[in-house]
């Protein structure tokens, strides 16, 4: 035992050099932290970097994020802070009465309103809502020719349906901010905008059933929710057209362990022990034969919460495609396409049976994210005030097709400051009017 | 570098210990004079030459001052080691401030302002300048041999561990130390415990609370009411003693893994029962450089007491210039040498006549009202905030920061007091000084690499905010 002191030296030394290699080489493998974060990439050495001490400095921060055994000392941290304090440094997550978390944009909505992430004047606001929600039913109207048909899906944030469980106001001060959910609804009915409206469905569900419909820990409405909801939306969208889709069968709801993503934000949190939750429901989704049935293609443009359907249901067996275009710009579901900036717009569009924008009341204030904007610039003549003619349509496709004469416009259009499609549009009008 | 950082907890730290411990012991001193031009040159690569260079200079002409046999030269040689020393921290630290106060006075006069490059300030020049005197005085004294191998001389300056927040190591208590030491695995646990111990104190109490402190400051001081003024100077007044206190446990703990013995720089500040006690327990080796190679040449306490006023009071100005140039430092020395001189003239027979425990807490608002001086550097905001503190005005007062902040300022304020009480003293002296059963070896280690890990985690959980999914 006399050695022990030694051996323990020993240790303490061989422990900083495994700390050091695991930093350098990360040779042991952890549960990774949950949760996205822009990575810093190693910094270059040069002199001059180093003199002016800029070296040292993204040198410290790149470290930060990769030191040996980050996992277990950021969840020790993370854990003691929580348990001793009620405290998160996540900075995107508001802890609310009894444990309930938010996403801290779904509270500011709640008390003031997101619109003052994007313009503090409420009269642009409103200018910006009418321009957008006009457009879509121009665009509507439209596709509705081409056989193709779009609809809103209008889902509440978690703040909407369970505001009791909010932290107290203390930082939001704006009280006359418009809210997009409102607002869009009103300008819906008036304009005969194709949507659903799921808020008003949720608050009326929330006194009548014994699940939840946001888990506690969680910022998306809960699986089972979800699950009922989507259920609700196949059927809308056969009323659309008429389309004969397969029906599924919701089994029983029975309690089990959580499922992603019903613990979103306490995952985010990156404690050691997880937090105690409230029970999480779920139910097991089954299609039912039908061969008369039809696969239609869907395309779903939003944000995340289209993510609790495709964990629940089989969309490969309900759809012939289902692409998932999140927010409008990396595309999910689709094995040949990645991104909206590298497709046929057009082509998209008319092979798709229905157009879902998947929007929640906090990110319905950018609804579409320039989806319509680019729609319509391709499929609606501004100077006539009149949809683009068929012509127009095919000469716009032929020359998405033909990938030369696309980079050429590319070209074109960075050099004119305007958008790709705006100078597709130009383009394809100015070679129909030629032809002519 | 800094202790508390990334890079010198996993990468500098690890390959020192690895170096040095697989190095033969005669080549241990190359290894350390090797990473502190490393940590050195990493954090002020503008300054590295300079400071290796004025090294080398003393060390020459020490070296011709020892072997000189004519007094007058030998006094030539001492004064000009002081100079090159001293020039340079005056140069570099003081020029700014000199500068700008004489641009004051001039353009009082109508006079153009003089026109200087501001000069930046090497990192650790007030620590280190100081320990290069003690090797010239005490050398010139005749109290030691000067070093014989410049690498050796080098080491003592630039040593790491002290090189940039002290302790001030007198060059007589570590010169055996710096030719020959002992190395024993006691005696590593034990730097290694009392640097996690300095860690902690750093990173899991003084970084939290001065998060609070630097937001509440940051308000305006002229409606602060007097409950939140007092809970932000008590912060602060833990922050500094915390933070401070734990970078001289860092370098005592790392001295002591490598086989040095530097001499304590704290000891319980805020269980004073004067200001006079306080100087000999807050940052005592500055204490004990001042009373050595000032307080005493000027005359100490040995001549007439106006005189020992006067003494103290420029020991304490000069003291106060050493921490920074700038005004609200000045005041703070010359505040703390006024207290120095009532408690001569009287006000300690009071202290005793109360008894200590009163005695401790009017000490320890007297530090507080000087740290607010020391701390805000718009002397008119400090005053603006003391007159806050003094005007006892609650009416607005309201509890507002976080519960971590005010847990960590009570578990602060405890620490800094237990040693008043006879069990807390025990205790004190348990974990810092006394030798440990194997068992308790055993548990301190485990719990220090435990504590390293959740340092880790404190320093770098901050910055770290996930998001659900990627948004665009």
């Amino acid at each position: 035992m006399k050695r022990l002191p030694n051996i323990l030296r020993f240790v303490t030394v061989a422990f900083f050099l495994i700390l050091m290699l695991q930093t350098a080489f990360q040779f042991i493998s952890l549960k990774s932290l949950k949760g996205f974060t822009n990575k810093k990439e190693a910094p270059k050495f040069t002199y001059e970097n180093y003199v002016k001490g800029t070296f040292q400095k993204d040198f410290e921060a790149y470290n930060k994020e990769r030191f040996g055994f980050r996992e277990w000392s950021l969840r020790l941290y993370n854990q003691y802070i929580w348990s001793c304090y009620h405290k998160t440094h996540n900075g995107w997550i508001d802890i609310g009465k009894d444990d309930w978390l938010y996403e801290s944009e779904f509270v500011r909505d709640h008390y003031e309103s997101m619109m003052y992430k994007y313009t503090s004047d409420s009269a642009e606001m409103k200018r910006r809502f009418d321009e957008t929600a006009e457009n879509l039913f121009k665009l509507q109207e439209i596709l509705k020719t081409h056989g193709t048909y779009i609809f809103v899906n209008m889902i509440p944030g978690k703040d909407v349906i369970y505001p009791e469980y909010l932290p107290e106001n203390t930082k939001y001060t704006h009280t006359d901010g418009i809210h997009a959910y409102d607002y869009y609804k009103k300008r819906f009915d008036e304009l005969g905008v194709n949507y659903i409206d799921n808020v008003e469905w949720f608050k009326h569900l929330k006194g009548t059933v014994d699940y939840p419909l946001f888990p506690k820990t969680g910022t998306h409405w809960s699986n089972l929710a979800a699950t009922y909801a989507f259920d609700s939306i196949m059927r809308y969208m056969e009323s659309l057209n008429g389309m004969n889709m397969l029906n599924v069968n919701i089994g029983e709801k029975y309690a089990d362990k959580v499922r992603e993503p019903d613990d979103d934000l306490e995952q985010l949190f990156n404690l050691a022990l997880p937090i105690k939750p409230n029970k999480h429901y779920y139910a097991d989704v089954t299609i039912i034969p039908d061969t008369t049935a039809v696969k239609p293609t869907l395309i779903t443009i939003g944000d995340s919460y289209f993510w609790t359907i495709s964990y629940n249901f089989k969309l490969k067996q309900l759809f012939t495609r289902y692409p998932y275009w999140y927010y409008n710009s990396t595309i999910y579901f689709d094995p040949d396409n990645n991104s909206t900036k590298d497709i046929n717009l057009l082509q998209e569009i008319f092979n798709a049976d229905y157009i879902m924008l998947n929007y929640c009341t906090v990110q319905l204030y950018k609804l579409g994210n320039g989806f319509i904007e680019n729609a319509m610039t391709l499929l609606y003549d501004e100077e006539t005030q009149t949809p683009v003619s068929q012509e127009v349509i095919n000469m716009i496709q032929h020359i998405y097709s033909d990938k030369n004469w696309l980079n050429d416009i590319k070209t074109k259009a960075e050099k004119n400051k305007i958008s790709l499609e705006r100078q597709v549009a130009l383009d394809a009008k100015w070679m129909i009017n030629n032809q002519q | 570098m800094v202790f508390s950082s990334n890079v010198f907890l996993l990468y500098f730290l690890p390959l020192f210990l690895i170096c040095y411990f697989v190095c033969p012991k005669r080549f241990r001193n190359y290894v350390i004079l090797l990473f502190s031009i490393v940590f050195y040159a990493y954090g002020a690569p503008d300054f590295i030459l300079y400071l290796l260079g004025s090294t080398v200079a003393n060390f020459y002409l020490v070296k011709m001052m020892r072997k000189t046999e004519k007094p007058g030269l030998k006094k030539l040689y001492c004064a000009l080691a002081i100079i090159v020393s001293l020039g340079l921290l005056v140069y570099y630290k003081y020029a700014n401030f000199l500068i700008d106060n004489i641009n004051a006075l001039i353009g009082i006069f109508g006079a153009n302002a003089i026109r200087m490059a501001k000069v930046l300030l090497p990192i650790g020049i007030s620590f280190f300048t100081f320990q290069s005197i003690t090797y010239v005085i005490d050398t010139y004294r005749g109290n030691n041999e000067p070093m014989e191998k410049l690498t050796d001389y080098i080491v003592y300056i630039m040593m790491f561990p002290q090189l940039i927040a002290g302790p001030i190591v007198r060059y007589c208590d570590i010169e055996g130390e710096i030719r020959h030491r002992e190395y024993s695995a006691n005696e590593f646990l034990q730097g290694f415990n009392r640097f996690i111990i300095g860690l902690s104190k750093k990173v899991l109490i003084a970084d939290v609370i001065g998060f609070q402190v630097d937001k509440l400051l940051a308000g305006d001081l002229a409606i602060m009411d007097s409950g939140t003024a007092w809970i932000t100077i008590a912060a602060y007044t833990m922050q500094l003693y915390f933070d401070f206190a734990g970078y001289s446990d860092m370098a005592i703990g790392i001295g002591k893994i490598m086989g040095f013995h530097f001499p304590e720089n704290f000891d319980n500040p805020y269980n004073s029962a004067s200001i006079t006690e306080f100087w000999r327990r807050w940052h005592m080796t500055l204490g004990a450089f001042m009373r050595n190679y000032l307080y005493i040449p000027l005359g100490g306490n040995r001549c007439s007491k106006r005189r020992m006023y006067f003494n103290l009071w420029v020991v304490f100005l000069l003291s106060g210039l050493w921490h920074g140039a700038s005004w609200n430092f000045v005041i703070w020395g010359a505040y703390h040498g006024l207290w120095l001189v009532l408690e001569r003239m009287g006000l300690k027979k009071f202290y005793e006549a109360i008894g200590k425990a009163p005695s401790v807490i009017i000490t320890f608002i007297i530090a507080m009202v000087g740290w607010a001086i020391f701390r805000i550097e718009d002397l008119n905001q400090a005053f603006t905030f003391i007159g806050r503190l003094f005007a006892f005005d609650f009416s607005t007062f309201s509890i507002s920061a976080d519960a971590q902040f005010y847990t960590t300022l009570i578990v602060a304020l405890l620490f800094s007091f237990v040693a008043l009480f006879p069990f807390g003293k025990k205790l004190q002296d348990a974990v810092f000084y006394e030798e440990h059963t194997l068992t308790g070896t055993v548990i301190l280690w485990v719990i220090a690499i435990f504590m390293l890990l959740f340092c880790l985690g404190a320093l770098n959980a901050a910055g770290f905010s996930p998001f659900i999914y990627f948004r665009f």
